[in-house]
């Protein structure tokens, strides 16, 4: 057994990174590249195909369509009032979608919301609610009567005080910041998940009855600062294969994982490229052989870098045999042994 | 889509011993390792200070492995 799990090792010297770029390069040529949106009314929506690879590889801050998966505490998770209780903590519905309009009155600083009874019955939120969400602002005198609610704002300038009423309108009623919409889910096994718009999961771990550590987002960066970088590179990995298999390709995963340890190296996620792993190379040489050479070879003779010639790219450009496969390994021969050699001819 | 693989691995924090016995058999210095910062979620869990050795269980579609994380500051 030992001896069969050797066979299919890979030999030491092998140049794994340049297979696994060429093993995901070529069936990238065949993804779509349009950013494509598919219509529907119960499925969120996500990026696909190359630009989410793109979006990934590059260690974008912010992705275009960030999306979470909430699993809830094994002991209510097949309960359905229970989940749709909690799918009522995560959705965000704002003031404005509440009412059926406002009047304002900008000399006297005096916003007048109409709640619409219908509307805030849909989201299953009271009058009361609403009042008591907007007092809690700073420097507000809320009052409310049948089916209105007055407030007023202190301030002076009109400029002021319009922004002010704006930002009242975008206020989240109930429900997490960016979450724009959310749905209640159904496992095979029969368990309750929502799927979310939008990615929080510093909130969403607050709310009771959440399974805590099993939140998935497809933003990295969110699940690093939650979970730690080897929960961000399990995420990588994870994402780039359910991308490429949704198009229809395969991809060994031991590609794409080569990939996310290259990204996560150093402990924070890494951008493929220029300002990422390939533009903090130690050597000018392979620095400047990817992008920017004019830049990299002015920047080394200005600060006297020096190169050792110890990587791949700097060799090939100089002519020397290449440390991979069996260039990697040298010939050594002991002092005592050479001497016995000379001597004897 | 399909069923999310479970993001928290196992973290594991090995004794000095420990963690120059994966080093020799790797044949590697601890600088050498994969980093992890001192502030991360799972560092601080472990209460690892950087200098120490973080062994991970990672799962995944081609097995079960051990990967190791060398614990730095940030």
């Amino acid at each position: 057994m030992a001896e069969k799990e050797n066979e299919f090792r890979v030999s030491p010297g092998e140049a794994v990174g340049v297979v696994a770029a060429q093993s995901i390069g070529e069936p990238g040529t065949q993804m779509v590249l349009r950013s494509f949106h598919s219509a529907g009314i119960s499925s969120v929506i996500t990026t696909k195909g190359l630009p989410r690879i793109i979006e990934i590889v590059d260690a974008r801050k912010k992705p275009k369509s960030p999306t979470m998966r909430i699993y809830m505490e094994p002991g209510i998770e097949k309960n359905y009032e229970k989940v749709r209780s909690i799918w009522r903590k995560v959705e965000e519905v704002l003031v404005s979608s509440v009412i059926d309009g406002f009047e304002e009155d900008l000399r006297t600083g005096t916003l007048m919301l109409k709640p619409s009874k219908e509307k805030l019955d849909q989201f299953e939120i009271n009058q009361r609610t609403l009042v008591a969400k907007l007092s809690q602002k700073e420097g507000m005198n809320v009052t409310s009567d049948e089916g209105i609610v007055k407030i007023k704002v202190k301030g002076h300038e009109i400029k002021q005080i319009r922004t002010t009423f704006v930002n009242l309108l975008n206020t989240p009623v109930i429900g997490i910041h960016g979450i724009t919409k959310a749905l209640v889910q159904q496992d095979d096994d029969g368990a309750f998940y929502i799927t979310t718009s939008g990615s929080n999961m510093e909130e969403v771990v607050k709310i009771d009855g959440v399974d805590k550590e099993r939140v998935y987002s497809n933003d990295p960066f969110e699940v690093m600062r939650m979970y730690g970088i080897e929960a961000a590179r399990a995420l990588i990995a994870h994402e780039l294969k359910e991308t490429i298999s949704e198009e229809g390709l395969d991809v060994s995963f031991r590609h794409l994982s080569l990939l996310a340890d290259a990204m996560t190296y150093t402990g924070s996620i890494k951008s493929v490229g220029r300002h990422g792993i390939s533009g903090e190379k130690k050597s000018v040489f392979a620095r400047a052989a990817y992008e920017e050479t004019v830049k990299h070879f002015t920047n080394a003779s200005v600060f006297g870098e020096v190169d050792d010639l110890s990587g791949v790219a700097e060799n090939i450009l100089i002519g020397k045999q290449i440390g991979i496969g069996t260039g990697r390994v040298k010939l050594g021969i002991s002092k005592a042994d050479l001497k016995k050699i000379k001597g004897s001819d | 889509m399909a069923r999310t693989p479970p993001l928290i691995l196992k973290h594991e924090l090995l004794s000095e011993s420990e963690a120059r016995k994966v080093a020799k058999e790797y044949g590697v210095t601890f600088d050498k390792f994969p980093k992890m910062l001192e502030t991360d979620p799972q560092a601080v869990k472990l209460k690892a200070k950087s200098g120490q050795v973080v062994a991970v269980h990672r799962v995944d579609p081609t097995g079960k492995y051990m990967a190791y994380r060398y614990v730095v500051k940030s």
